[in-house]
């Protein structure tokens, strides 16, 4: 047990969703418990079984359980919803495990998403003391660490400006250097490497490796496949809340994305189900490849299909479709024009021509923005294969570039 | 290892360990007075002119009812100030640490630490402005030429009962308001009331309020009554006032303490 950094232990977890009224008003809860004391009697007699509240339980996590050791740097992978951020703040003490229980060695360093636990009006020294103290430090450890920071965040110059009027890199870039030097036993970093500029990220990456080197253990959750096959030696692929699979960083990663492929290239879902705001609700997306096959090469035109419903002030509404590829680089980010329709339910097709694409792996992020507030965004919302195309030339290596166009070229003789 | 694990109901507070985050509770009230002040173009001076308009006010109403809200033999300005200050260091912590939990969403859906610290570091802040509405009132009572009463020191007590009563009420508006938004819109409306149903503006020793056992109900009766008889040596509070003015407290407290423990796990998720 000495060596065990992490310890979770059929940990599950429950989340109701979708209770009888969408807002959490307490007038409404009072409102509630007096419908249903009306209602009881009713209820206790059998008849008329009337279901007040239509909530509905989600288990984001499943039984899940499994031993990180010490110094050990661990991957975890999977689809949008498949319960890596819940697993991550079960981890990090944020919410409480439903059942079971995770055991923890020491000092955990989280970095959920950017910026974790900034203050916006604060300036970046501030936020430097203030976020140390979060992690349980005192300010004297803090202040030793100081430059150190601030040298690899790169903001010295900024350090008394209120974080508020930093670029979003600049946040990133301190958000990370303030966890990663405070020196916490253990490192949990989620998918921070979406933002960031390369030069960056591979300085990130190497500290992870560094911290990881000197004994402590680190947790990373990240959609890029080389950054996870890179930095870890073991990963974790989640699904629907459950272990799928739990092995060296190769073969879950090939497992992951085999199975992602195979995932079709469509997702719906039923009204209830649907990922929604008050203002739009999307209901399915598609691709569909011109040639009416499942197949689609560097040569097909195919069709990113969107349906959604808006409702009530959904306002000006924009559809943004990015693409990204299995490295994580994002190929394009295809806004359609701004949109003033009534309410109703929509279909949207956006064209993607054939000789646009690269061959290999395309993640689709579909984003429903509601007067410039993005209200659904989903990344990895599909996934599919590219397959090589024809290439009207004798050459069969590696075709480079996110992108393989096929622009006209003109050659002239002087 | 550390184990944390699903655990039912409610459980004591775990003051180890807010012990051991006390640095954070001071950076974070720290965060809060840097907040609070830093844009507010007039900063720090106005926790003092706030209560010269609102004594202002009073006094300007009060004297055209013909109304004598004053203890008898001091100046208004004593009274009121002696009610003002116990009064706004609650009604602030209700204010603003109701919101705590809510407005540092970021912080609480993002990293762990014990979420008491947020109610209760705004409560710490709250007694800056303390502090300056101490060094006012001296500064008043030097102007009217009235030196401190013998008893002063036991001021200390019942500022201790104010601190109380404010962390048990930021700590349970907190959790409540994490929970149900709604409470944000009710709490300026209680905090409206609780100032006319305190003796912040008027003596209630005199009139018809005295000794009405459910008027000293309200902890702020006793308290500060407390205030004026520690301060400006007027008639010490009564045995029931003072009883009353513990024990709502302690019940507020411990009720707070208790809701705020039993939500605390999942707040995260709900807010």
């Amino acid at each position: 047990m000495n060596d065990l950094a992490i310890h979770v232990d059929h940990v599950s977890k429950q989340f109701h969703l979708g209770t009888q009224f969408s807002y959490m008003r307490f007038s409404e809860t009072l409102l509630g418990a007096g419908r249903s004391l009306l209602h009881a009697p009713r209820k206790w007699l059998g008849r008329d079984p009337v279901e007040l509240t239509s909530t509905r339980d989600i288990w984001a996590l499943r039984d899940v359980s499994f031993e990180v050791s010490q110094g050990e740097v661990l991957g975890i992978i999977g689809r949008n919803g498949a319960g890596k951020s819940t697993l991550l703040k079960v981890l990090s003490h944020i919410t409480r495990p439903t059942k079971g229980r995770i055991g923890v060695a020491g000092r955990v360093g989280s970095l959920l998403e950017v910026g974790t636990g900034f203050h916006p009006e604060l300036t970046g020294r501030e936020n430097i003391f203030l976020n140390g103290s979060v992690l349980g430090m005192t300010r004297s450890e803090v202040r030793r660490k100081f430059d150190e920071i601030v040298a690899f965040a790169e903001v010295d110059e900024f350090l008394d400006t209120p974080v508020k009027r930093y670029s979003s890199g600049m946040y990133v870039r301190l958000a990370f250097a303030v966890a990663a030097h405070l020196e916490p036993e253990i490192l949990v970093v989620d998918e921070v490497l979406a933002v960031g500029d390369a030069r960056f990220q591979q300085k990130c990456l190497g500290k992870m490796g560094d911290v990881s080197k000197s004994g402590r253990t680190v947790l990373f959750v990240s959609h890029n496949m080389t950054a996870i096959s890179g930095l870890c030696s073991r990963a974790i692929w989640l699904e629907a809340g459950q272990v799928k699979t739990d092995g060296t960083v190769k073969d879950t990663v090939a497992q992951y994305l085999t199975a992602a492929l195979e995932s079709s290239l469509s997702c719906q879902w039923s009204i209830d189900d649907a990922p929604a705001t008050d203002k739009v609700r999307l209901d399915s997306v598609r691709i569909v490849p011109e040639q009416q096959t499942d197949l689609i090469s560097t040569d097909t035109p195919f069709t990113i299909e969107t349906k959604f419903e808006r409702f009530e002030n959904s306002g000006t509404l924009n559809i943004s479709a990015m693409l990204y590829t299995s490295d994580g680089v994002c190929a394009f980010n295809a806004i359609s024009p701004s949109d003033d329709s009534p309410p109703g339910r929509y279909t949207a097709r956006l064209q993607v021509p054939g000789n646009f694409l690269n061959d290999g792996i395309y993640r689709l992020r579909l984003a429903l923005v509601c007067d410039l507030q993005p209200q659904v965004n989903i990344e990895d919302i599909l996934m599919f294969d590219v397959q090589d195309g024809p290439r009207h030339l004798p050459f069969h290596g590696e075709w480079i570039g996110v992108v393989r166009p096929q622009f006209d070229w003109e050659t002239h003789q002087r | 290892m550390n184990y944390f694990e699903a655990v039912p109901g409610w459980r004591l507070v775990d003051f180890r360990e807010l012990w051991a985050y006390r640095e954070l509770a001071i950076v974070l009230a720290d965060r809060e007075v840097k907040v609070r002040y830093r844009q507010a173009v007039i900063g720090v001076a106005w926790v003092v002119l706030q209560p010269l308009i609102m004594f202002l006010v009073f006094q300007t109403i009060f004297s055209l009812l013909n109304y004598e809200p004053t203890v008898p033999g001091f100046p208004y300005a004593l009274t009121f100030f002696c009610g003002w200050m116990p009064w706004q260091l609650l009604a602030l912590s209700m204010r603003d640490g109701s919101q705590t939990l809510v407005s540092n969403r970021q912080l609480v859906t993002k990293v762990y630490f014990p979420r008491m610290l947020l109610p209760t570091a705004n409560v710490l802040c709250g007694l800056l402005e303390l502090a300056i509405g101490f060094v006012l009132l001296l500064g008043l009572m030097a102007w009217y030429g009235f030196a401190p009463a013998p008893q002063s020191p036991a001021v200390i007590l019942f500022v201790a009962l104010t601190i109380l009563l404010a962390i048990g009420s930021a700590v349970f508006l907190s959790a409540l308001n994490g929970l149900y938004r709604d409470i944000g819109y009710i709490v300026p409306f209680l905090i409206q009331v609780g100032f006319f149903a305190s003796p912040v503006a008027y003596d209630p020793s005199q009139h018809n309020m005295n000794n009405l056992w459910w008027y000293e109900l309200n902890p702020m009766a006793g308290i500060i009554a407390g205030f004026r008889w520690a301060l400006l040596g007027t008639e010490a509070p009564t045995a029931r006032m003072l009883t009353f003015a513990v024990g709502i407290t302690l019940l507020v407290l411990a009720g707070g303490l208790w809701y705020f423990r039993r939500v605390e796990d999942w707040i995260a998720d709900r807010i």
